[in-house]
């Protein structure tokens, strides 16, 4: 079901699209039964330049799912990933022997803590991407991008234990940052934090959006959230897209029942220390970082 | 004092308190366990004899002397003289010690490197032909005694093909049959508890972040995986070291092996009690440093540790 505002119309034709699934299916292998059981069916999603597109859906949907097809690293059943117009896979794992491919897309996960390697200190984990990636990471130094984070520079030196859940994700968002990708896939990425947190990982994130034009695929069920950081929006239900279309036109004019209570149960407050109210769009000046 | 100084103080304390712990056992055990003369002598022997034979070994003194005598002398290495041989203990010792730990090391070095390649192609192809392949070797490996093993080696491939030497200390080829025999167990344990450990690792959060960063399988297994996975498979490589070193007399004897197994099996018919003490010893003090490498490997493959 796709509202009557289609994301064609809203978004320039020139803009090309970073990310373009297309009648994604995938299916894991039900241990108990012994049979293939699809998680996602006939998926398709795109994200154009420079544009934010939300990814929302109740727990078990299939969103976690499709952001990892995003990022290379879930195996599709049938269908195809395009990034910028170059085919990630066909119906096979990425294993990253093609670094421009791999390099534009960034991901940040739920678990920021968890997604870094516990026994390599913060440096070490940039030095590696740095080496991985010589040319798309000599724009900024180590002490700029932790700038970029609002982070003190003496945390490079520690392990990913020593921080907070907070601070984990800033250095995600870094590490994701560093290698100047055109699309960051971030996975939920404020719903383990505290409030204070959230809403700094969140400030990030329109920084980064507004201020380094990087497109942004924001899967969350923090509709709020949604709402300040993104353009379009995509709905899913049991493993299938069942709305998208401008994030104000979904929001206030919902096609489906499972939107309809998803907005009903994530409310419309403010997410605090954005400096934006519940209508604000994160493109308007005050909103920048 | 600082920590680096600190921790190793702490680490050869902690060792020395275990060696003299260790000692004050294998002096009691020796002792609690009957007179060592009547075991020496037999049952029939003069109570004169006895006598000789008690005051010869100072063990007509109190065992409180005793004890502190045993002590004086371990202090400076003096771990006394064998009876049957009546030549210092530690220069029986350190000869065999050395071909056991070159038996050991190879054992240790080919089972353990084995097994993690057979670990790793489970634990990354799992379900696949090659995991069962992994895990049916594994299998095979614990089951078969190492000793049993030893003879059909022997048979086959000195007997029957003339290949390798059946037996005794010579160049590298007398080496490979009875490490191959032995380095069934380090290689069972390891594809084992390395499959199971990498497993896990590749679960983890971080690997699936560092895949999505761009980074080849290889890449990943490299710099995220082995390291995370080997803590457990040092774990169990230091404790099957440290037990393959003590307990290889039937490998030995199958091979006849000149190493501290046999001597050990010589010891205790020869009834040579401050030998097999002076071997009791010896053994604690590789245990010691065995767990003290151990230590060191942690550190180097969780840096974390350093910091703590």
């Amino acid at each position: 079901m796709t509202n009557s505002a289609t994301p064609t119309l809203l978004i320039p034709q020139t803009r090309m699209a970073e990310l373009d699934i297309s009648s994604v299916s995938v299916s894991y292998r039900n241990h108990r039964t012994g049979k293939q059981q699809d998680v996602v069916t006939d998926a398709s999603l795109e994200v154009l330049e420079r544009e934010s597109v939300a990814l929302v859906g109740e727990s078990g949907s299939g969103k976690s799912t499709l952001a990892r097809v995003a990022l290379g690293v879930q195996s599709i059943k049938t269908g195809e990933v395009l990034i910028r117009n170059q085919s990630r896979y066909a119906t096979k794992r990425v294993t990253g022997q093609d670094s421009e491919v791999m390099g534009d897309v960034q991901g940040v996960f739920q678990d920021a803590v968890g997604s870094l390697d516990p026994r390599q200190r913060i440096d070490r984990g940039l030095g590696e991407l740095r080496r991985r990636y010589p040319k798309r990471t000599e724009w900024i130094s180590d002490a700029e991008l932790m700038e970029q984070v609002e982070l003190p520079i003496d945390l490079l030196r520690r392990y990913p234990g020593q921080l907070s859940g907070g601070q984990a994700q800033r250095i995600a968002v870094a590490r994701a940052l560093v290698v100047k990708p055109r699309l960051i896939v971030a996975d939920e990425p404020t719903s383990a934090l505290d409030l204070s947190a959230q809403a700094q990982v969140a400030r990030l994130l329109m920084h980064l959006r507004n201020d380094h034009d990087v497109a942004l695929l924001f899967v969350s069920h923090d509709l709020a959230l949604v709402r300040q950081l993104c353009d379009r929006i995509y709905v899913m239900e049991n493993g299938r897209i069942i709305e998208s279309g401008a994030i104000e036109t979904v929001m206030t004019c919902p096609q489906s029942v499972s939107t309809r209570r998803l907005i009903e149960e994530g409310g419309l407050h403010e997410v605090p220390g954005t400096g934006m109210n519940e209508h604000a769009r994160g493109d308007t000046p005050e909103a920048r970082v | 004092m600082n920590p680096l100084a600190r921790k190793v103080f702490t680490r050869v304390g902690t060792g020395l308190i275990t060696v003299i712990f260790a000692a004050t056992i294998v002096f009691f055990l020796a002792r609690v366990t009957g007179d060592p003369t009547h075991q020496i002598l037999g049952e029939n022997a003069s109570q004169e004899a006895i006598d000789q034979l008690r005051n010869q070994l100072g063990l007509d003194q109190s065992i409180f002397v005793q004890y502190a005598e045993f002590l004086s002398k371990l202090a400076v290495g003096d771990l006394g003289t064998s009876l049957r041989y009546g030549i210092p203990n530690i220069e029986l010792i350190l000869p065999r010690l050395g071909n056991s730990f070159l038996l050991t090391a190879v054992a240790v070095a080919g089972g353990s490197a084995i097994g993690y390649i057979l670990a790793l192609l489970g634990a990354t192809k799992r379900g696949s032909l090659w995991d069962k392949l992994s895990t049916s070797i594994a299998g095979i490996a614990q089951s078969i005694p190492p000793f049993w093993l030893g003879l059909v080696l022997v048979y086959f491939f000195a007997l029957r093909l003339e290949w390798l030497p059946s037996g005794g200390v010579g160049d590298w080829t007398h080496v490979i049959l009875p490490a191959v025999a032995i380095g069934m167990i380090p290689l069972a344990y390891v594809t084992r508890v390395g499959r199971t450990s990498i497993v896990s690792v590749l679960a983890e959060d971080y690997v699936l972040a560092a895949r999505s960063r761009g980074f080849s399988e290889r890449q990943v297994l490299l710099k995220h995986v082995l390291r995370a996975s080997a803590i457990p498979v040092v774990t169990v490589i230091g404790l099957l070291t440290g037990a393959i070193l003590s307990s290889t007399v039937t490998v030995e004897v199958v091979f006849s092996w000149p190493g501290i197994g046999s001597l050990a099996n010589q010891a205790i018919q020869g009834r040579d009690f401050t030998l097999l003490q002076a071997m009791a010893i010896v053994t604690a003090v590789v245990f010691v440093l065995i767990n003290f490498i151990v230590d060191l490997l942690y550190e180097v493959l969780d840096p974390r540790i350093r910091t703590r």
